[in-house]
């Protein structure tokens, strides 16, 4: 049926099968209630007011018609009976002693029950009225069962009921619409149909991506702006800083190759760390592109950019993974971005975190490997040239990083100090530096890798319909409660229907917003008898 | 619904001026330019200023970004409808409770029965985690994206029971539920002497003759018989153990069936694999259709009989998915 004009209103209120915030204020504000009693409303005029009232909840979107034709008068509902009590007694206490005067014995099936009772718990801070009717007429109405609050049972059977009931959709007409445009499945058919009644056992399965942008917080226009024009200027800087550097160094390898790295790493370290960074930014870039330089300064274009790549990320992982801030976040999702490229991989691509993280790791050992083996070289050329400073420097690495390898991460502060012994305070903090800078340990690996994967389960993504990182959506959580009749599991975004609704004593299974009062001239009204 | 102009602007003119104003002024987007030109409602009506107002109150604002854990609108703690106190929103299993019933039922090989009365879960609640866990565990076996996100904010926002073993345990809902029959929902005087013992079954009887009782319609026997058992002075393990192995062996003999059913229907077809499909024939008696040539039972369709799958007024949607 066509969507009335005014579904949410507020001047003349309705409550409908919706998570609206109009509809949860109405729900606040008690919009369905019995009205008080003004002149002599007759019997008809006070059914006609309630039908009306509860026929615009539930399957507002069925016609009238069809809703007679489903209508039942048969209510189920259904008795706990523990088997400790029938194994007890075979029911002739209940007949014992009647029609003599006799008090007979107070056993019954629910003194046997062991299920937990429901809250009796009030939330303290709203007082309550005085002389609320409504409340003082439910009171009783505990002590039985409530058949008539199932006069809507048979709507629980539709598909599209059952899909919201689920929590997939946030109305029933979304929910009807998922069903119409193919994205339920029942039994694992698919089922266009939103009015197929579900039979006990049936498992409904909704399509992922439908049920996140059902629930999910609605995408506003540029959400990501930031951070794409973030990904943007890094990207931009990188290919420009690439190609200096390229040439520089290209100059400098050729002029001479083994002194010359040594003292610009020195001097970039004291002097200007900020420009090292930037340019060391670059050639995250492709710093394997650079095919025509040597192998020695291609390393060396690597470990500065290796150095940049791991700057922020050192920082995050001495937090705690569950307490990151937004700027940490942020600079987790650049960090991606630019491993992607220092590993070339397409932008674009899916590449899974582990193989991400692995392919991370093995580009560091060997990257460990390589510097070992120019240091090795450039050890012999360093006893010729006597004491550089920043040779020695990089001999005492050379030893400790063989140790690293080999001793677990918890020794290897010691394994550092023992290597530096013959070095003075400064060189050692510098020594330590370069060691920190370009190298994670196995543990700080493992921790990157869980961050990661925290990242991946509710990446941002544009192509998506909703707002990511999916939330939910405001007000939900007022909404959301799952009857007991369906088995659900969010986790694939099925349920199964296991039986139909019943009512039990001082409960009933249909969930709808109607006092007793009102679902009893309901019923009355759907039985049409006078 | 179109957009509507921004703030400010009431009458007409001004409004109309600062569109053609805008559209003058950017040349680069000739074709930014507003559809509507009917200014905005300046007040907002009284209803609506109070609902932002309790949205943005304290009471509004705690169900926009909830805390975690569950927050409903009624009076009581799990009563979602403030005017229904007869509907409550009842906890569900848990993330890990239900992992472990999937791990009884299909990693130990308990029988269902057994799971459901020593967790208190109701017996088609257990095959239901265990159907829904198993095409889980698929969907993680071929590598597709679970709704994890999703499910986090769910389950946060949902009322729930924790089942861990080696605690005390609270059960999740009765397994020895009762519908209560159409026969028995009528008022009867049955005069009976005093003398007589009049049981469950008696009165079973009095409503109608086929009626059972109680205990023959009970979804868990067995345990019946166990806490009978318990109660003529058997210890507590002896009897477990034996409902263990009784419901086992029943679950074990519908096993069986069912293995026996696909092997008779295996035998009698013939499967014929060509390179792009596989034919499969099976007997079939052309007496099934009966008389009248429109049996249920009979297969095919019968030269002659209409079809009526198209006809007006009929209903097309299935009652049923197998």
């Amino acid at each position: 049926m066509r969507k009335p004009y005014r579904f949410y209103s507020l001047a003349r209120p309705k409550l409908r099968q919706s998570w609206n915030k109009y509809n949860l204020y109405n729900l606040y504000r008690q919009t369905g209630r019995e009205p008080q009693i003004r002149g002599t409303p007759t019997f008809f005029q006070q059914k006609w007011a309630a039908k009306a009232k509860t026929r615009s909840y539930h399957g507002e979107h069925i016609p009238e018609k069809k809703w007679v034709r489903l209508f039942s008068r048969r209510l189920l509902s259904a008795v706990d009976m523990p088997p400790e009590y029938l194994a007890a007694h075979d029911g002739s206490e209940q007949a014992a002693g009647r029609g003599s005067g006799l008090t007979t014995s107070n056993v019954t099936a629910e003194t046997f029950s062991k299920v937990p009772a429901l809250s009796t718990q009030e939330r303290s801070r709203r007082r309550p009225l005085f002389g609320d009717v409504n409340k003082l007429l439910s009171d009783q109405f505990n002590n039985m069962t409530p058949y008539m609050q199932m006069t809507f049972a048979p709507l629980e059977r539709r598909l599209d009921t059952a899909v919201f009931r689920a929590l997939f959709a946030s109305s029933v007409r979304q929910a009807r619409q998922f069903v119409i445009h193919g994205a339920v499945t029942v039994n694992g058919k698919k089922m266009v149909h939103p009015s197929y009644q579900l039979n006990p056992g049936d498992m409904f399965q909704v399509d992922i991506e439908k049920v996140m942008y059902g629930t999910g917080v609605q995408k506003a226009a540029d959400a990501h702006k930031r951070l794409h024009e973030n990904l943007e200027a890094r990207q931009k800087k990188a290919d420009k800083a690439l190609q200096n550097a390229v040439k520089k160094l290209g100059g400098n390898a050729t002029a001479e190759p083994t002194a010359e790295p040594a003292a610009a790493e020195g001097e970039t370290e004291g002097e200007k760390p900020e420009a090292d960074a930037e340019a060391a930014e670059g050639e995250v870039a492709t710093s394997e592109d650079a095919g025509s330089l040597t192998p020695e300064a291609q390393w060396k274009l690597n470990n500065r950019a290796l150095k940049f790549l791991l700057k922020d990320v050192k920082k995050i992982l001495k937090n705690n993974p569950k307490e990151l801030s937004a700027k940490e976040k942020k600079q987790l999702r650049l960090f991606r971005a630019d491993a992607k490229r220092f590993l070339s991989h397409p932008e674009k691509s899916e590449a899974d975190v582990v193989e991400l993280i692995d392919e991370l790791q093995l580009q560091m050992k060997s990257h460990e490997l390589m510097r070992e083996s120019f240091e090795k070289l450039d050890l012999k050329e360093g006893q010729a040239q006597s004491q550089v400073e920043d040779g020695a420097e990089v001999e005492a690495i050379e030893a400790t990083s063989k140790e690293a390898e080999a001793q677990p991460a918890v020794n290897r502060e010691r394994e550092v100090e023992k290597g530096l012994e013959g070095l003075s305070d400064e060189q050692k903090t510098k020594a330590k530096k370069i060691i920190g800078d370009a190298k994670l340990s196995k543990e700080e690996m493992r921790k990157l890798a869980r961050l990661l994967q925290m990242d991946e389960e509710n990446p941002v993504d544009d192509s998506k319909p909703y707002a990511t990182p999916w939330r939910p959506r405001p007000y939900m959580s007022a909404f959301a409660f799952i009857p007991r009749y369906l088995e659900v599991n969010p986790n694939i975004c099925a349920a199964v229907y296991l039986r139909h609704p019943v009512a039990r004593k001082g409960m009933a299974e249909v969930p709808t917003p109607f006092s007793y009062l009102t679902s009893q001239l309901t019923h009355n009204w759907y039985l049409e008898r006078g | 619904m179109a957009p509507r102009l921004s703030a400010a602007a009431t009458p007409l003119a001004p409004v109309v001026d600062a569109c053609l104003a805008q559209s003058c002024k950017s040349k680069s987007a000739p074709f930014v330019r507003s559809f509507s030109s009917t200014p905005f409602q300046q007040k907002m009506s009284r209803a609506r200023q109070q609902m932002y107002q309790w949205l943005k109150g304290r009471d509004g604002s705690e169900f926009a970004d909830p805390k975690g854990g569950p927050r409903y609108l009624g009076p009581l703690q799990d009563q979602p409808f403030p005017l229904n106190p007869l509907f409550r929103s009842q906890p569900v299993l848990d993330e890990q409770t239900r992992e472990l019933i999937w791990d009884k039922v299909m990693g130990r090989g308990e029988s269902l029965k057994a799971v459901s009365a020593e967790m208190g879960v109701d017996v088609r609640r257990v095959a239901a985690v265990v159907r829904l866990k198993e095409v889980e565990k698929q969907w993680q076996r071929e590598g597709k994206k679970l709704a994890t996100p999703y499910a986090k904010a769910v389950m946060s926002m949902l009322p729930k029971t924790y089942y861990r073993e080696g605690e005390k345990n609270l059960p999740h809902e009765p397994v020895n539920e009762i519908h209560v029959h159409k026969l028995t929902m009528q008022q009867l005087f049955v005069p009976v002497s005093e003398s007589r013992h009049f049981t469950r079954e008696d009165a079973a009887k009095a409503f109608h003759d086929t009626m059972l009782s109680v205990d023959a319609r009970s979804p868990q026997p067995e345990l019946i018989n166990m806490e009978r058992e318990i109660l003529e002075g058997k210890t507590r393990q002896e009897s477990l153990a034996k409902f263990k192995e009784a419901t086992q062996k029943e679950e074990d003999k519908v096993a069986r069936r069912i293995v026996q059913e696909q092997q008779r229907e295996e035998k009698a077809t013939t499967r014929v694999t060509t390179d792009r499909y596989e034919f499969r024939f099976k007997e079939i008696n052309a007496d099934d259709v009966g008389r009248n040539g429109r049996s249920r039972k009979g297969t095919g369709w019968r030269y002659g009989a209409p079809f009526d799958d198209r006809k007006r007024g009929l209903v097309k949607i299935p009652t049923s998915v197998p």
